[in-house]
């Protein structure tokens, strides 16, 4: 049978070659999980100082870590709802732990007394105001009006009230504020479904721990008893909230401890590995390191200031950027006209956007460096003041443009993919353009924009350039407190200690100082992701 | 066209089967609100604009002082913005910045452009969704990983790496051009992924219809006809790399150089300056406003604008025109 | 009425009577749905659309300047092909166009809508779901509720059971031979039997955008004027 003959030699050789294909573009899409496996592994192992662990301490906590990662993973594996409640709950407490850092630090900025003032004075009437007005027609406006009038009024009272607040301890103006409309909260949304009982009991134990937490935990300087209340509110509300609608929906709540038993297994094995004598760790990345501005000395280095610079450019830099993104966002996609002179304009625009997104960020520096920072005045006008090099103004001015492209493109995306039936439905109704747009695309698209935002937070927190380029401070010693500060940022404090001469900065103190860059942008990657798998499910 | 019908309509007070006016004030929101909408999209416009007003004003201030001319910059061989050379001037010519640039460019294609591709063709056709679903999320990572990260990792760990085998400086070029390479590997996938995904199935069909293997249509049909998108990612990810600016200012060092030749191999082995670098290293030096120094970051980033705005706009243009095939 | 250079409507004349089901029948590509949608101004979101003469409504030229598209298509309501419910509860779904028009919102007028879309009884109960998880069937007779809430003069259908089963469909032509007690009806079909089933009048395009024969269902249907009609009906048409 010649032919078949034939016809298997070919097969076999060519079989040969596909496989190899395949193998080959295998290891090229590996390359980079094995780089990126090769970085965390360097940076981890160097902040957490296991160089200095002898190998039987490493191994008995790393077997313990791993014996309650795989438990966790094999149960889970068996039942879909633990498996999901088990990723949902780590990806809720990550997230809670970024919404934490962003509410320490807003605190720290703001300071307890100007929150409270502006609490008391105009969120909490608001808040009330929304409550208790049952007609939907009018409760938008009068919330408005009370916050805007609250608004006021704290501004204009401002002096006396953060007095009025400073006498409190701030712990005690955060259980005011937070802590028991929170509560409230809690029991206006549970009492109907799941009872009285029920809801005074998570109501009640929410005062209870908003009184025990300052009291009881210590908090170690520069944080306050008031901060970690902040602090502990933000990291736990999202699990929070996950827990209440699993248990509304009648799913088990079995998988929510995953993360729990994860880190327990290596807490668990840090004690018994300290017990067996060998040599431990000595991590860089601790409380002190991360609690302590730079110093001389490698073991009292810290992080702090620019950690709270980091966020605090984070802040002003998305209540700047995202609007104004999402904005033109909706422009290019809504209202854009595109045909035309008109519409030759506006794909202009477009191609104008993506061309700014390859524009380097060093460039944009220059940009922040000769505009943003040291302003632009036509002959005698200032149309624009300057807000001087190096502060925090300027740095979120800078990385906002920076990040503008990016975030515009992805809110693009995100509003294409509602569907024009929806739209085309809500016009046939006699919908206007704003009408149609808050109340069908922008719904819809909000996951995808989110998603998109979020993202480029992630890729603005480690941008150094551009903040070299406008003169940033690579080493403050007190965190930033008001905008006109000057500001040092993560990446900026870690670039000057891989230039210190003692060798344990540029080791130990380096890796400890890139792993929290790297988790803080890991973490807020993780909350992107997370919206956007949400999303994607509902769909 | 106005009809008697219409006239008396008009006179009615606003009821419900007015086709012709809205509630007070709804039509002058609307408006209002498109208009707020444009703005943010011609504020774009503004940041572009603000740019090259930014280089082109730096720059022409840098040309008009006596030091240096246009052609001086562009042709000079020696880069000393900050210290003065041994005839006591300060130097600026561009082509040893544009040299280390090079190279680091040549190292990081060599790297990632055959990489990418075989990643973008194994995700698109080979993985399962499982496998996708492990890759995509670590390349997405792999491209949030700050570029000041991948500068410590080349510095601390593949330059002590490559110590094992070559004689190699501490700040070296080629460990610079390996992590730029790993840096933009994801963008080369990405963008060759849905390039590579957008070739309509049928085309896959008929080859497989006359007897070809996976392998055959693989490489003679898919990628051939994504052929532009796949370049399109290659000259996006080339002019990243021109502008990548910390990896190599950490990793490949600060002392910008000539090339070497004939000893070709020592451009990877010694230490370089790009003009990404050069900028950084004027920016910190800390001389302060009007001075030549700090008025040739200006010029530089324009040549580095220049040479990344033309790059876009033709990956732009070659990716417009696989869009257009399918 | 032009997209850019092509042609889709060539002088078409026709009076559309109050309060009776008039169906708009011919093969695809005729223009129907382009005809449609000058009775509402959806047109207009047609970057290429253009438009010559007149469309009169109570009198008025709804393409005089002094008319606002938009407070026109709050008389005239419209239900698309393909059921296009928003992703929200079906009670907001049927809210809709009273929030869109800055009406209070009560649960009796949501209730009537369901109850003349009639889909009252499979929903009771369920207001708060998502429009999403109803049948097909049930998505097109809620985008029915939705169009009514706002009590319009004339509703525009364009094939609104082409996309349903057979069930679902008997239930919606059941629904317009109702609703055409209240309201003014134009419905699209490519169904020739439906047409004569539920319409009063029936108007036929052909190819390329002509009008070419309106009458009573009854004549159209046994009696046609034109020999094309006549071949369209019977099926012996292209
Ligand atoms: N938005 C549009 N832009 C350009 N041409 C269109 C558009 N909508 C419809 N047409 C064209 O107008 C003609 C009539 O289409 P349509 O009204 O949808 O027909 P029918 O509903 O009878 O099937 C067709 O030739 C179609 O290609
Ligand atoms: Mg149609």
């Amino acid at each position: 049978m010649a032919t078949v003959d034939r016809l298997t030699f070919t097969n076999g050789l060519s079989k040969l070659k596909g496989a190899a294909f395949r193998l080959v573009c295998l290891g090229a899409t590996a390359v980079g999980v094995l780089a990126l496996a090769a970085l965390l592994l360097t940076v981890t192992w160097g902040a957490l100082g296991f160089d200095a662990a002898h190998p039987v301490w490493i191994l008995v906590v790393l077997t313990a870590t791993g014996l309650s990662t795989g438990g966790v993973v094999t149960y889970a594996r068996r039942d879909e709802t633990v498996k999901l409640a088990a990723i949902s709950s780590t990806a809720a407490l990550i997230g809670g732990a970024v919404l934490g850092v962003f509410a320490v630090v807003f605190q720290l900025i703001v300071t307890p007394s100007v929150w409270a003032a502006y609490a008391g004075g105009a969120l909490l009437p608001a808040l009330v105001t929304a409550l208790v007005i049952p007609n939907r027609r009018y409760r938008l406006p009068a919330t408005a009006a009370v916050l805007v009038g609250g608004g006021v009024v704290a501004t204009v009272a401002l002096d006396t009230l953060t007095e009025l607040a400073g006498a409190a301890d701030p712990w005690l103006l955060y259980l005011l504020t937070i802590v028991v409309p929170l509560a409230v909260l809690v029991w206006t949304r549970v009492e109907p479904t799941a009872g009285r009982r029920r809801a005074g009991l998570l109501a009640g134990g929410l005062v209870l721990a908003g009184v025990a937490v300052p009291l009881l935990t210590p908090a170690p300087d520069p944080l306050t008893p008031g901060l970690v209340l902040v602090f502990g509110l933000a990291l736990f509300s999202p699990l929070g909230v996950l827990a209440w609608r699993r248990f509304r929906n009648g799913q088990s709540n079995v998988g929510l401890a995953a993360p729990l038993v994860i880190v327990g297994g290596a807490v668990v094995g840090v004690v018994i590995a300290n017990a067996t004598g060998f040599a431990a760790a000595d991590p860089w990345l601790d409380w002190q390191f991360l609690t302590s501005p730079h110093s001389r000395l490698p073991e009292d280095a810290g992080l702090y200031p620019a950690v709270v610079g980091s966020f605090f450019i984070m802040m002003v830099m998305a209540a700047f950027a995202f609007p104004v993104s999402v904005g033109a966002a909706i422009y290019l996609e809504e209202y854009a006209p595109s045909t035309g002179w008109r519409g030759r304009i506006v794909q202009l625009i477009q191609v104008n956007i993506a061309n700014l997104a390859g524009v380097p960020s060093v460039v944009y520096g220059l940009l922040g460096l000769a505009i943003i920072a040291r302003g632009v005045s036509l002959g005698p006008f200032a149309l624009w003041p300057g807000t001087g090099t190096g502060v925090v103004t300027t740095a979120a001015f800078t990385l906002g443009l920076l990040i503008m492209p990016i975030t515009i493109i992805s809110a693009q995306e995100a509003i294409r993919a509602v569907p024009d039936a929806h739209r085309r439905a809500s016009y046939a109704m006699g919908a206007s353009d704003w009408h149609t747009l808050r109340n069908v695309v922008l719904p819809e698209a909000l996951p995808g924009i989110l998603t998109g935002t979020i993202l480029s937070l992630g890729r603005a927190i480690g941008e150094t350039a551009p903040l070299i380029m406008i003169g940033a401070a690579t080493t403050v010693y007190s965190p930033p407190t008001s905008l006109n500060d000057s500001v040092s940022a993560m990446p900026m404090q870690i670039y000057a200690w891989a230039g210190e001469f003692i060798a344990d900065f540029r080791t130990g103190v380096l890796s400890a100082g890139v792993l929290t860059l790297l988790l803080a942008m890991l973490a807020i990657n993780a909350v992107a992701i997370l919206v956007r798998n949400r999303y994607e499910r509902n769909q | 066209m106005s009809t008697p019908e219409e006239t008396a309509r008009a006179d009615q007070p606003a009821d419900a089967t007015d086709i012709t006016s809205r509630k007070a004030g709804e039509i002058q929101l609307d408006t209002a609100v498109r208009y707020v909408f444009a703005a943010c999209g011609v504020l774009t416009v503004l940041v572009t604009a603000g740019i090259i007003y930014v280089l082109i004003d730096g720059a022409q201030v840098f040309f008009a002082s006596d030091i240096v001319d246009v052609q001086g910059f562009l042709t000079g061989n020696t880069w000393k913005p900050t210290s003065k050379t041994g005839d006591g001037t300060y130097k600026f010519g561009i082509l040893p910045l544009v040299s280390g640039t090079l190279i680091i460019v040549v190292t990081s294609a060599v790297i990632a452009l055959p990489t990418g591709l075989g990643a973008a063709i194994y995700l698109s056709e080979y993985a399962s969704p499982r496998t996708r679903a492990i890759f995509k999320p670590t390349l997405e990572i792999l491209a949030g990983v700050p570029t000041i990260v991948y500068g410590f990792f080349a510095l601390f760990f593949i330059t002590p790496f490559l110590d094992n085998f070559f004689q190699i400086r501490t700040f070296n070029a080629l460990s610079a051009g390996i992590v730029v390479g790993i840096m933009i590997i994801p963008m080369v996938s990405s963008i060759s992924e849905d390039a590579i995904s957008a070739v309509p199935n049928s085309l896959r069909e008929a080859a497989y219809g006359l007897g070809s293997t996976k392998f055959e249509t693989t490489t003679r049909v898919v990628v051939p006809s994504a052929l532009s998108g796949i370049i399109s990612s290659y000259v996006l990810a080339l002019s990243r790399a021109i502008g990548e600016t910390m990896a190599v200012t950490v990793a490949a060092g600060q002392s910008a150089k000539m090339p070497f030749y004939p000893n070709v191999e020592q451009n990877l082995l010694q230490s370089i300056e790009t003009i990404t670098a050069a900028m950084i290293n004027v920016a910190s030096a800390d001389i302060g406003g009007n001075t030549p120094a700090y008025d040739s970051m200006f010029a530089l980033g324009l040549a580095l604008f220049g040479m990344t705005f033309v790059m876009n706009l033709v990956a732009e243009y070659i990716a417009g025109r696989y869009r257009e095939e399918y | 009425m032009w997209y850019g250079d092509d042609r889709a409507l060539h002088d078409v004349d026709m009076d559309i009577p109050e309060h009776r089901v008039t169906a708009i029948i011919g093969p695809s590509g005729c223009g129907k749905s382009t005809f449609l949608r000058c009775l509402n101004r959806m047109n207009d979101m047609v970057e290429s659309a253009r438009i010559e003469g007149a469309v009169r409504f109570d009198g008025t030229d709804i393409y005089d300047d002094a008319v606002d598209p938009i407070a026109l298509r709050r008389q005239i309501g419209m239900v698309f092909q393909h059921p296009n419910p928003f992703p929200k509860s079906i009670y907001d779904n049927v809210a809709y166009g009273l929030r869109v028009q800055d009406e209070p919102v009560d649960d009796d007028v949501v209730e009537t809508a369901l109850r003349r879309a009639a889909l009252w009884e499979e929903v009771e109960g369920q207001l708060d779901t998502s429009a999403l998880e109803l049948s097909g069937g049930q998505q097109q007779r809620l985008c029915i509720a939705r169009a009514i809430a706002v009590d319009p003069d004339v509703i525009l259908m364009d094939e609104p059971a082409s996309a349903l089963d057979p069930v679902a469909t008997a239930k919606i032509e059941d629904l317009i031979e109702e609703l055409a007690e209240e309201y003014t009806v134009v419905i699209v079909t490519h169904n020739m039997q439906q047409a004569a089933r539920i319409s009063d009048i029936t108007a036929v395009f052909l190819t390329g955008g002509n009008l070419v024969e309106i009458d009573r269902t009854e004549t159209v249907f046994k009696n046609p004027a034109h020999e094309r009609v006549e071949e369209y009906i019977t099926g012996q048409f292209g």
